[in-house]
C-alpha cells in the first residue's frame, strides 16, 4: 500500500494506492545490478480539510465530495546497490498513467506522470 | 522497504512514501503522491464545473461569488402602485413567528396582493421553487428563491401562479415531493425543485400572493449580538433592503414600516428595517428557550422583546409552552425603575428579584391596541436566576385583580422556566 497528499482548490487529497510489481533483473557487477519492471495499481483518494471558500454552491457541500478511484499503470526501470549480503537500495523511474474518476459528479480524468521509487531491499534467502 | 525471496520476483508492493505534494505533469516521488495530484486534478476540475443547490447536484459552474457588492438587485421586484410599505424585520407574530421574523413584508393598501406580479429583482438564478399544496391536486402557492451570487439567497418570495420560465425550467433541475408542507400555513405537502435557472432583472417571476420579503441569507456575514450565537443562522436574517442600488434603496428605506389601509406609520428608529437580535445579557430582555426543545421551529419558545416598528413598545411573545399566554402582546414599558417592579421595560429587569406585569394590550400589526379582554385581571411573573442570569421562570397567574405590591407575587408549580 502506497499513500500521499496533495493540495486541491477544495482541500487536501489523500491517496492510497494498492499495487503489484513485476522485475527483470540484469546480472549484477560490482554489487550493482539494473532491473526492468511494470506495476499496476488501484488507486483511491478522498478529500479531508474541506474548504468552500464560503461559496454556498460549491459542489464540495455535498457529502462524499472529492471520493475518487481509478488505476495506475507504469513501467519503471532502476538499479540496485548491494549495501551487504542481504541489503540493498534501490531507485526506479518511469511514465505512469493514472486514471481516477470522482464519485459525485462522474468526472475523470487520467495523467501521464514519471514516478520515481525509491527502497531498501532486505532478502530473506 | 520491499522483502525479496529471488532475484526475479512478483510481489506486492508494500512500502510507503510521504513527501510534500509536487506540481502537475512534474516527476513525483512515489506513486502515492502522483496518485493524489492525479486525483487533485479531477476534484478541481469537478469543483470548477459543477455547482450545488441544497444538496443537489448541477453540471453547471458555481454561481460567481458576490465579492463585496451589496447593490445586488437592481430592479424593483414590485411595481404595482398599491405596494406602499414594507414592513421591518422582527415582526412577531406566535407561535410561528415567536422569535422576531428574520424576513420584511410587502405591504399594499389592499391589504392583499391578489393581482401583483413579482419581478427578479436582479440579474441572477431562481435556485429553488417549492409547489406548496392544500386540499387537491393542484399547487396553492409557490415559493421561489433567488440568488444575484453564490453568497446571497433572497427567499421565501411567495406567488399563486408561477411564471412559465420558472414552471417548466430550462437546464438541470430536481424535483423531490412529500407530504411536508415546509411549514407554510394551509400547505399539507409540497414539491421542492432544485434548479439553476438564469433570470434578467425585471423577469416576471410570478403573480399574485405575495407576502414575505425575504429573509436574506448572506454568507459574507454573520449576525451578532445573540446571547448563546449558536442557537442562530447567523448568515440568515439581513435586510432585504439593503441589497439594492442606492436609489431603490432609499426609495424602499422611506416605506419601512406599516401602513393601515389609508395612513403609512414608518419606522423612524434606528436600525429603521428592524432587527432580529434583541438579546441583552444581563437582563430578561431578548430571546428565551424553552428547555429541551430545538429550534427551530420557533413554537414552544419565548421572546421577551420590542416592537418591529415602536420599538418603544414592549412585547411579549409567547409560544406555547406558558399556560394560557399563548400570542403575542403589546404594554407601554416603564422605562425608568421606580422600585415597584411593575411593567418594567425588559432592558430594566437585570436582577433575581421577581417582576410583575398586568398590562396586555392586543398586538396589532399597525401597533398596540385596545385591553386584551381575555387578560384583564392576569398578571405575569418572572424573576432571573443563575450566575450570569441566564435562567427565566415565568408564570401567568389570574389574582383577578393588577400586580398590586411585591410582597404578594410567587410562583406556584405552573411557573415554566426557560434558558438563553
Amino acid at each position: 500500500m502506497l499513500t500521499g497528499n496533495a493540495s486541491s482548490d477544495v482541500g487536501s487529497v489523500q491517496a492510497f494506492v494498492f499495487g503489484l510489481r513485476g522485475y527483470k533483473f540484469l546480472p549484477e557487477r560490482h554489487s550493482w545490478r539494473f532491473y526492468l519492471g511494470a506495476e499496476t495499481a488501484y488507486v483511491k483518494t478522498s478529500l479531508h480539510g474541506i474548504n468552500t471558500n464560503g461559496n454556498p454552491n460549491s459542489v464540495a457541500t455535498v457529502s462524499g465530495f472529492g471520493d475518487t478511484s481509478g488505476y495506475a499503470l507504469g513501467a519503471f526501470g532502476g538499479v540496485e546497490y548491494r549495501l551487504l549480503k542481504r541489503l540493498a537500495i534501490d531507485f526506479d523511474v518511469g511514465p505512469y498513467l493514472i486514471g481516477l474518476r470522482e464519485r459525485v459528479t462522474g468526472v475523470s480524468g487520467s495523467t501521464l506522470d514519471f514516478v520515481g521509487n525509491t527502497a531498501i531491499n532486505v532478502y530473506l534467502f | 522497504m520491499s522483502i525479496f525471496s529471488d532475484r526475479t520476483a512478483i510481489f506486492a508492493a508494500a512500502f510507503c512514501a510521504i513527501a510534500p505534494a509536487t506540481p502537475a505533469l512534474a516527476f513525483h516521488l512515489g506513486l502515492g503522491n502522483a496518485a493524489a495530484a492525479a486525483g487533485s486534478k479531477v476534484v478541481n476540475n469537478a469543483n470548477a464545473n459543477y455547482s450545488a443547490i441544497n444538496g443537489t447536484v448541477f453540471d453547471a459552474p458555481p454561481l460567481p461569488s458576490c465579492g463585496s457588492n451589496m447593490a445586488l438587485f437592481t430592479s424593483a421586484p414590485v411595481t404595482d402602485p398599491t405596494f406602499v410599505s414594507i414592513n421591518p424585520i422582527g415582526h412577531v407574530f406566535p407561535p410561528g413567528h415567536t422569535f422576531p421574523a428574520d424576513h420584511a413584508y410587502f405591504g399594499f393598501t389592499t391589504g392583499v396582493s391578489p393581482n401583483i406580479n413579482l419581478y427578479a429583482p436582479g440579474d441572477g438564478w431562481v435556485t429553488q421553487v417549492i409547489a406548496l399544496y392544500g386540499v387537491g391536486n393542484s399547487p396553492d402557492g409557490y415559493v421561489i428563491n433567488f440568488s444575484p451570487c453564490a453568497e446571497v439567497t433572497l427567499m421565501n418570495l411567495s406567488v399563486n401562479t408561477l411564471a412559465p420560465a420558472l414552471l417548466n425550467p430550462s437546464g438541470p433541475a430536481s424535483t423531490s415531493c412529500s407530504s411536508f408542507g415546509e411549514n407554510f400555513p394551509g400547505a399539507v405537502a409540497s414539491c421542492v425543485t432544485t434548479m439553476q435557472l438564469p433570470v434578467k432583472a425585471g423577469d416576471l417571476l410570478g403573480n399574485g400572493g405575495l407576502v414575505d420579503f425575504g429573509p436574506i441569507i448572506d454568507t459574507r456575514f454573520q449576525l451578532s449580538g445573540f446571547i448563546d450565537p449558536g442557537r442562530h443562522d447567523l448568515n440568515r436574517g439581513f435586510c432585504p433592503v439593503n441589497y439594492f442600488t442606492p436609489s431603490l434603496k432609499a426609495a424602499y428605506t422611506a416605506i419601512l414600516g406599516v401602513n393601515n389601509g389609508t395612513t403609512f406609520i414608518p419606522r423612524t428608529t434606528p436600525p429603521l428595517c428592524g432587527t432580529i437580535v434583541q438579546d441583552l445579557a444581563g437582563t430578561v430582555q431578548g430571546d428565551w428557550f424553552f428547555p429541551g426543545a430545538s429550534y427551530p421551529p420557533d413554537n414552544p419558545h419565548l421572546a421577551l422583546i420590542h416592537d418591529s416598528v415602536y420599538p418603544s413598545t414592549g412585547t411579549f411573545s409567547s409560544g406555547t409552552s406558558i399556560p394560557g399566554f399563548v400570542g403575542a402582546w403589546d404594554f407601554f414599558p416603564k422605562q425608568a425603575a421606580d422600585n415597584t417592579r411593575i411593567d418594567y421595560d425588559f432592558s430594566l429587569v437585570n436582577d433575581t428579584e421577581i417582576y410583575c406585569y398586568d398590562s396586555f394590550l392586543i398586538a396589532f400589526s399597525n401597533g398596540a391596541g385596545v385591553p386584551d379582554p381575555n387578560l384583564v385581571g392576569d398578571i405575569l411573573l418572572m424573576q432571573l436566576s443563575g450566575p450570569s442570569l441566564d435562567t427565566l421562570k415565568i408564570e401567568l397567574q389570574t389574582p383577578g385583580t393588577p400586580c398590586g405590591g411585591a410582597g404578594t407575587w410567587a410562583f406556584t408549580s405552573n411557573a415554566v422556566t426557560f434558558q438563553r
